[in-house]
């Protein structure tokens, strides 16, 4: 009604409402900011998952808290071992003079000074970090045991000093030989520190104690002391106490080593809860002594512990005291432990063994003048001759902490019993640290490179997170599970490849138009059959059905491509007359001939086991009776065929095309018949030809691609996660295909060339970069796949070829480990690595997809 | 049956020895003692439920009050006083309950059921610990289904038994639903979002085409890496961070920092955001060009086309990204073993207790069942038929949800043959 009247109206309004306009703009902006963060939301995805992993690869800190210098008053004051409490507030240092002293770690106040061993006749030492119990070596021989404890109560503010309730909070005070701090949470904790002497035994060397190692255990000490004369006393210090009269009661059991030539001894450390002493001389070398039997020490192996012509100025027992460190004057400091070699018979005495070392960390010249093991982690500090702190790791090699604590040579060292602070001693001052390990375990080669661990007889790729026993080392190599993930994809790849690009050119190139779309959305749909749906099957039904018919299930895999070229051939031989009549029902005669592979799998199955297997294929494959022959001959069957596809074509391709030009069809069909058959043939006789020569090597396929059978397997695994990847190759490869402009098709029949021919020759060529994409993105698939091996793949994280075995890829490792895994603790940052890792693998793979994708579009547009 | 000895016994004497009407007295039975089986399982599972979530709840109340005001503050003892009173309420209604179910059991233990077993032992069952019972041999073909269908009665609408191998698995089935439609309700916005931006928003360059190998990679990126960063991400620093600022009461005890159903449909809905966006651009690239040149040159802004003219048309085509997306995320299983899916919730994530949808709690899901019952349970050969029937209902939605999008998709195409002019 309005608008007639506008449009006369020479001045009408052409402005848009403002509401529109808003409107406009508002959507605009919602749907670039929207859009512009669901995307960058997508890429957050990478980013998180890097930021949880990086804390993995970076060193530790080390944060100085606080430097007290000692009074030099007195050279006395050589310390010679030190520590602190559990909360870090007190440190005590146990003195060349037979002192032990307490001081506040912050200030240097003393708190108490105790008398563990008359003045002037202390001459060796050591400490037990996991007991906190010490030994000492007198002039005349005798031992004194006891440890450094502090006795922590939280008091009531009324009963002690004003001064003390009147404490802020973070602070402490020195009341009576003992600290009272106020915590941040506001209570009193008194620490009182002391310094029983528990145990002492006379004259267990001759002459004053040079070196000495000790360990307590159950109601004892068990003690290694080296005396004049280079012998070395292995003690059993056993106490009891009686219950009525309180009187304690010492039983001593002594053996000595005796060295049998070489260099005087100089350091002993008794390792493994006793069972073993390590002696190392002025020479380097270390000689393990067996102590199980302590009146009878034997040698039980020796090694040069240094190179030659250095000499070794620390030695301590890492955690557990498996593994022993060694310092020399060099700087460098290695690992060694005992392991049994790998050897024959099974019935040796276990303890014939070897030392091997494990990792060695380069110095800077300076001397290693100062070795402790922490008594939570698999870390140790070592301190220099020029002042300079590391902080180590013993299985991974990674330099945890590094730094220079003063210009003097560091004297005693020590983490707090937390291993979250600490403290090293040097000529001028008591320095303590605040510590943070972060992730000592973890490098880029511990992840990806054998390790060897403690006690292996060999470098080794181990995945083993957890186990039963608390002293246990987390062994953290990915490569089983990358090994895994490969396979995985290798044998699954291996049966949907085929299949889904020959059904792609199928569905392409020889259905009617009409049936295409149809069978198309019935592949496709395919793709949403839930993984969780194809792993239980997998798992529950193939699985037990593969294992009860493993032979028939090879024979089938040879079987059945053998029948369906043999009918083709065949089918090619019948009169044409009759072909034309036929024609209709191709697809259906061809679909009966499943059937018959089958059976033909079914009979041949039980008869290949008993030609090739000796009857049992099970027990074969276990390792049991039987020649090599028949696994060969398995393994190089589809080699053989491939050969002769090759030099058949190169020889009598040739042949045929003439024949072609000059004969009539079926005579030609006939010869092509004839042509398949000596192929058959030919491939049998180089299959037979090649495990003869083979076995008459006497190389054995058990252990490489075949072994012992496993229930769950890759062979399983790939079967099924082969039918979850054909949907996805096949719905590009097709698109691919059918991309091709029919033109070319039209080109190619016209000018006389069959349609297989015009497939094979025009078609796939030039969709080649489609196949390839199609068959990466299927890759992708295959490599992040978790529900089907998961449920199929047995889950063991073994490194094995073997088609027949288990493993453990990534993506069920983390469906395994993460619910369990403590947040941010090494093993959850370490399962968030192999996300990424599998983030990274499929990135890679797609993007690569994508871009030849892209190219091929690009090109098919062009034709 | 006629040589099989049976015996049926009321307060521990027998009403009937023979079989025919030791089976007439269990038919006259069974039925009362079942249904104050169920009775009693109800007041167990709602009604002490119900008790222990008021406790809890006026627990955390006073533990609220201390967080905020001080353990000495004169709110706080008022507040005690009140949860004094309250636990004395709860209490006594809880003794009512126990007196319930006491009578519910004392009158149920009436009733005995003495069978012989295979080895020739006689054995007698309680008549409440029986499901179903039938001559198996006696059944015309009517009964047959009837007992085939109270079986389907039971899958689809009871809660599980033994160990999840035996009973029902509603709880799963609204565990998928409820995770599912969360899942849509996030994802579709934001696919269309990003779709359209896209496709009508940002100018076609180095970007965009980077932009779409992007989105492309996503969907090909692993479903368990989603979980992870679901577990990280939402989990531990999202839910970590909310349990920190709403739910203080409760802490150390995780709310939302942990896995639950929202962060499981978040996590899916990154998972199938691709295939949202993917076929939105489709839709809306079909859209002819034609169309929208029409709405430009009658004076309508960008915007009025998308929504008036674009979104119309394209909508069938975003609501098959909408239902393939939930047929991916309804069978995607692994990500959420790790964002909240367990063996067995005591809660549905949807109740009559308010606020009704309790978004933070853990849930059961058909996929994760299958996977349980078959591979982490006991006695896994007993859930046999468990897992098959569960295999076959999440076989039965995705199909059905597939079937639909295929539909969509078809009806679209005509639509846009229809559309060109």
């Amino acid at each position: 009604m309005a608008t007639p009247r506008n449009a006369e109206r020479r001045g009408r309004n052409r402005r848009t409402r403002w509401a529109v306009r808003f409107a406009d703009r508002l959507a605009a902006a919602c749907i670039s900011v929207g859009g512009i963060g669901t995307i960058l939301a997508v890429s957050a995805v990478f980013l998180f998952l890097a930021s949880v992993v990086v804390p993995l690869f970076q060193t530790g800190d080390a944060a100085p808290v606080a430097t007290t210098p000692i009074d030099a008053s007195g050279g006395a004051r050589r310390a010679l071992h030190v520590g602190t409490d559990e909360y870090r507030v007190l440190g005590w240092s146990l003195d060349a003079d037979g002192t032990v002293r307490v001081f506040r770690a912050d200030t240097g106040d003393g708190v108490a000074t105790m008398r563990v061993a008359p003045s002037d006749s202390l001459v060796a030492t050591s400490f037990d970090v996991a007991s906190r119990s010490f030994a000492l070596g007198l002039a005349d021989g005798s031992l004194v045991f006891g440890r450094v404890v502090f006795r922590t109560d939280f008091p009531d503010p009324a009963s002690i000093s004003e001064q003390g309730s009147s404490l802020a909070p973070g602070t402490a005070m020195v009341v009576d030989g003992a600290v009272v701090e106020k915590t941040p949470d506001g209570t009193l904790r008194r620490q009182t520190p002391a310094a029983p002497v528990d145990v002492r035994v006379p004259s267990v060397v001759r002459g004053a104690v040079r070196a000495l190692d000790h360990i307590a255990i159950n109601s004892g000490y068990l003690v290694a002391a080296l005396g004049e004369g280079d012998s070395v006393a292995v003690c059993h210090v056993a106490r009891s106490e009686n219950e009525f009269t309180g009187e304690v009661s010492l039983s001593v059991r002594r053996g000595v080593l005796v060295p049998r030539g070489g260099a005087a001894p100089e350091r002993v450390v008794v390792a493994e809860a006793g069972s073993i002493v390590y002696v190392v001389d002025a020479a380097g070398r270390a000689t393990l002594w067996d102590t199980r039997d302590v009146t009878s020490p034997t040698v039980a192996a020796a090694a040069d512990v240094v190179e030659s012509g250095r000499r070794v100025t620390a030695l301590a027992p890492l955690l557990g005291r498996t593994t022993i460190l060694v310092g020399s004057d060099d700087g460098a400091v290695t690992t060694w432990f005992r392991y049994a070699p790998e050897k024959g018979g099974d019935d040796e005495p276990e303890y014939v063994s070897a030392l091997s070392q494990g990792q060695r960390f380069g110095g800077d010249r300076a001397p290693v003048t100062a070795l402790t093991a922490s008594a939570r982690e698999r870390v140790f500090v070592a301190g220099y001759g020029d002042g300079r702190v590391r902080v180590l790791q013993a299985t991974s090699g990674k330099k945890v902490v590094d730094f220079k604590a003063g210009a003097t040579p560091v004297t005693a060292a020590a983490f707090a019993p937390k291993s979250d602070g600490l403290v090293v001693l040097d000529a001028n001052a008591f320095r303590s640290y605040d510590l943070d390990l972060k992730h000592p375990e973890v490098t880029v080669r511990s992840l990806f490179r054998p390790v060897w661990y403690e006690g292996y007889p060999r470098a080794e790729h181990v995945w083993q997170s957890s186990a039963g026993t608390d002293d246990f080392e987390p062994k953290l190599g990915l490569w089983p599970l990358v090994f895994g993930t490969l396979k995985a994809t290798f044998y699954s790849m291996l049966f949907g490849v085929p299949l889904a690009l020959l059904a792609a050119i199928f569905t392409s190139e020889f259905v009617s138009p009409g049936a295409r779309p149809r069978l198309k959305t019935l592949i496709e749909s395919m793709a949403s059959l839930p993984s969780v749906v194809l792993g239980f099957l997998a798992a529950l039904v193939i699985a037990p059905f593969v294992q009860r018919a493993v032979p028939s299930v090879i024979v089938g895999f040879i079987a059945i491509p053998a029948v369906f070229l043999a009918a083709a051939y065949a089918w090619q031989a019948i009169p044409q007359t009759v072909v034309r009549r036929l024609d209709r029902f191709r697809l259906w005669i061809a679909l009966a001939l499943l059937p018959v592979a089958l059976l033909i799998a079914r009979m041949g199955g039980p008869w290949m086991e008993r030609a090739l297997f000796g009857g049992d294929m099970m027990g074969w494959l276990a390792g049991g009776a039987g020649g090599v022959f028949g696994g060969w001959f398995v393994l190089a069957l589809p080699v053989s065929a491939f050969a002769t596809v090759f030099v058949m074509g190169r020889l009598t391709g040739r042949a045929i095309r003439d024949l072609a030009a000059r004969s009539t069809r079926s005579r030609v069909a006939g010869f092509d018949l004839a042509r398949f058959v000596a192929g058959a043939m030919l491939t049998i006789v180089l299959a037979t030809a090649f495990a003869a020569v083979l076995a008459a090597l006497g190389v054995d396929p058990r252990g490489g691609l075949m072994g012992t059978y496993v229930q769950r397997n890759a062979l399983v695994v790939g079967f099924v996660m082969g039918f979850a990847i054909i949907p996805i190759i096949y719905t590009i490869a097709e698109d691919a295909l059918s991309a091709v402009p029919d033109h070319l098709r039209a080109a190619s029949l016209g000018a006389g060339a069959t349609p297989w021919q015009t497939a094979i020759r025009i078609v796939l060529p030039t969709a080649m970069s489609g196949l390839f994409s199609a068959i990466m993105i299927g890759l992708g698939r295959a490599v992040g796949e978790t529900m089907i091996v998961l449920m199929a793949a047995g889950n063991t994280p073994v490194l094995e070829m073997n088609a027949f075995s288990g493993f453990r890829t990534l993506s069920a490792n983390i469906a395994v480990e993460l619910p369990e895994a403590v947040r941010n603790s090494t093993h959850y940052r370490t399962l968030f690595l192999a996300a990424l890792l599998l983030f990274f693998m499929t990135f890679v793979i797609n993007t690569v997809a994508e871009i030849v994708r892209m190219r091929f579009r690009k090109r098919s547009a062009q034709i | 049956m006629e040589d099989t000895p049976g015996q049926f016994r009321i307060d521990g004497e027998a009403v009937a020895t023979n079989p025919s009407t030791t089976l007439r007295e269990f038919r006259r039975h069974h039925h009362a003692v079942a249904t104050r089986f169920e009775r009693r399982y109800n007041l167990q599972k709602q009604d002490f439920g119900e008790l222990h979530a008021r406790a809890e709840r006026a627990r955390l109340e006073v533990k609220k009050v201390e967080v905020r005001y001080g353990a000495d503050s004169p709110r706080h003892e008022t507040s005690l006083r009140l949860l004094e009173g309250e636990m004395r309420a709860i209490e006594s209604q809880r003794r009512a309950l126990e007196e319930e179910v006491r009578l519910l059991d004392e009158e149920n233990a009436r009733y005995e059921l003495v069978m012989q077993t295979s080895t020739g032992q006689d054995a007698s069952i309680p008549l409440a610990d029986i499901v179903r019972g039938f001559p198996a041999n006696q059944l015309s073909t009517a009964s047959k289904l009837g007992v085939y269908g109270s079986r389907w009665r039971e899958f689809l609408s009871d809660d599980p038994r033994e160990a999840n191998s035996e009973g029902g698995v509603l709880p799963a089935i609204v565990g998928t639903v409820i995770m599912t439609l969360l899942m849509s309700i996030a994802v579709v916005p934001f696919g269309v979002l990003a779709a359209l931006y896209l496709r009508e928003y940002a100018k076609a360059g180095l970007v965009v085409s980077a932009v779409r190998i992007a989105i492309n990679n996503m969907a090909g990126v692993p479903s368990i890496v989603f979980g992870v960063f679901g577990l990280g991400f939402f989990c531990y620093i999202i839910g970590g961070g909310l349990d920190q600022l709403l739910f203080a009461e409760k802490l150390p005890n995780p709310t939302y920092g942990r896995g639950g159903v929202l962060w499981a449909s978040l996590t899916l809905a990154l998972l199938t955001l691709p295939v949202v966006v993917v076929s939105t651009e489709e839709a809306l690239a079909a859209v002819p060009r034609s169309m929208r040149e029409g709405s430009y040159a009658c004076g309508a802004s960008k915007w009025q086309t998308i929504r008036r003219i674009v979104l119309p048309r394209a909508m069938p085509g975003i609501m098959t990204g909408f239902i393939l997306a939930m047929a991916r995320g309804a069978g995607e299983v692994a990500p959420l073993m790790l964002v909240g899916a367990v063996k067995l919730a005591p809660d549905l994530p949807i109740d009559a207790v308010a606020p009704y949808l309790h978004p933070d709690r853990s849930f059961m899901h058909l996929g994760f069942h299958i996977y349980d019952v078959g591979f982490q349970s006991q006695n896994s050969e007993a859930g046999k038929p468990m897992v098959y029937t569960t295999t076959l209902l999440l076989i039965a939605i995705i199909a059905f949800l597939n079937i639909a999008a295929v539909w969509m998709r078809t009806r679209l195409r005509r639509r846009f043959v229809g559309g060109t002019f």
